[in-house]
C-alpha cells in the first residue's frame, strides 16, 4: 500500500473538517525524487582520495608520540650537556696554548740576550 | 577508520536520488544541492564504521541532508528560492500540461515545488520529507530531533500556508477553503 493512502488520515492534518487531501496528492505526486547530476558518485569517490601532489599528515599514536617527545627532550638535553663539556675542554687547550706561547716569547728573548752579551763579548755562537 | 570504496560506491548510487533530492528542495539551488549532497556522502565514507545497517544509512543520511542543507541555506544568507528557476527548468523542461507519471502536469508540477521554496526552512523540511518521502510524522520526528506533535503541527502549517499560497497562484487547481 501506498504510504500516501494514509496521509490523510490524521485528524491533526484535517483544516476545520476540510481535508488536505487534494493538496496531499498533488505534494506527492509533483515531489518525486530526482536524479543526481551525472558523474555525481565519481566525483564524491574523487574526494575521498587525497590530491595529487598534496603530502599525507602522518598521525603518531599519543603513547608513541610522548615517547617520541622524551627522546628529542634528551637528545637535546645531552646535547646542551656535551656541549658545556666540548667548550670547556677547549677553553682549557686555549689557555694551555697561550702559557705555551707565553713560555717561548720568554725563552728566545733570554736566548736572544745571551747571544748579544756572548757577542760583546768575543765569542762567537751560531751564525 | 574509513570504510571500503566498493561498499562507499554501492550507498552512494543507493541513496544519491535520495539525498540529492532532499538537499535540491531544501536549499532550492542545484549547484548548492550537489554540494550539499556530497559533503553528506563524505561524511558518512568517514564515519562508516558507526553504521549499524541500510535503515540506519538511511535514517543518517536523511538527518544530515537536512543539517547540511539547512548550514547551506544560512550560509547563503538569501532565501532559497533565489535559484529554484533554474533547476525547475531542468526538472519539470517543458510545462505542456502532460502528466507526472499519469498524474499532475509538469507545469503544475514546478509551480507547487516553487511555492514550497517560499516556505520556513522547518515547515518545508517537515514538508519535504512527508511528501517526498513519504514518510510519517514519528519517523519526521526522528529525523529532525522534535517531537511528534510538533511534527503534526509543522505539516498542518506548512500545508495550510501552502493551500493559501496555491489558491492565489494557481487558483485553476487550488481554492480557499471557505
Amino acid at each position: 500500500m501506498n504510504r500516501h493512502e494514509d496521509l490523510n488520515q490524521p485528524e491533526e492534518l484535517n483544516d476545520g473538517g476540510e481535508s488536505f487531501a487534494e493538496l496531499e496528492r498533488y505534494l506527492a505526486e509533483a515531489m518525486r525524487r530526482v536524479d543526481a547530476p551525472e558523474g555525481f558518485a565519481d566525483r564524491v569517490m574523487a574526494r575521498t582520495r587525497p590530491a595529487p601532489g598534496k603530502a599525507k599528515i602522518l598521525r603518531m599514536p599519543v603513547r608513541t608520540r610522548a615517547w617520541v617527545t622524551g627522546a628529542i627532550a634528551a637528545m637535546l638535553l645531552a646535547g646542551v650537556l656535551g656541549g658545556d663539556q666540548v667548550t670547556a675542554r677547549d677553553e682549557r687547550a686555549e689557555a694551555k696554548q697561550g702559557q705555551f706561547e707565553a713560555g717561548m716569547r720568554i725563552t728566545d728573548a733570554a736566548l736572544e740576550h745571551t747571544r748579544e752579551q756572548l757577542q760583546r763579548a768575543g765569542v762567537l755562537v751560531g751564525d | 577508520m574509513a570504510m571500503e570504496d566498493d561498499e562507499f560506491r554501492r550507498l552512494i548510487e543507493t541513496h544519491q536520488r535520495m539525498v540529492f533530492s532532499l538537499a535540491l528542495r531544501l536549499t532550492g539551488d542545484y549547484a548548492t544541492a550537489e554540494e550539499v549532497a556530497q559533503d553528506v556522502f563524505l561524511e558518512l565514507y568517514r564515519s562508516g564504521e558507526r553504521l549499524l545497517n541500510e535503515d540506519h544509512v538511511r535514517f543518517w543520511l536523511r538527518r544530515t541532508a537536512k543539517h547540511r542543507a539547512i548550514d547551506a541555506i544560512r550560509r547563503r544568507s538569501n532565501r532559497p528560492e533565489s535559484g529554484a528557476e533554474e533547476w525547475m527548468e531542468e526538472q519539470h523542461p517543458s510545462a505542456n500540461g502532460s502528466g507526472v507519471g499519469g498524474g499532475i502536469g509538469v507545469g503544475t508540477a514546478a509551480r507547487l515545488e516553487s511555492l514550497l521554496r517560499t516556505l520556513p526552512e522547518g515547515l518545508r523540511a517537515a514538508i519535504v520529507l512527508r511528501y517526498q518521502e513519504e514518510m510519517l510524522p514519528d519517523e519526521i520526528a526522528e529525523v529532525l530531533g522534535q517531537s511528534v506533535a510538533s511534527v503534526k503541527s509543522q505539516l498542518h502549517r506548512g500545508l495550510t500556508l501552502l493551500r493559501r499560497k496555491a489558491a492565489i497562484t494557481m487558483k485553476e487547481y487550488f481554492r480557499e477553503p471557505a
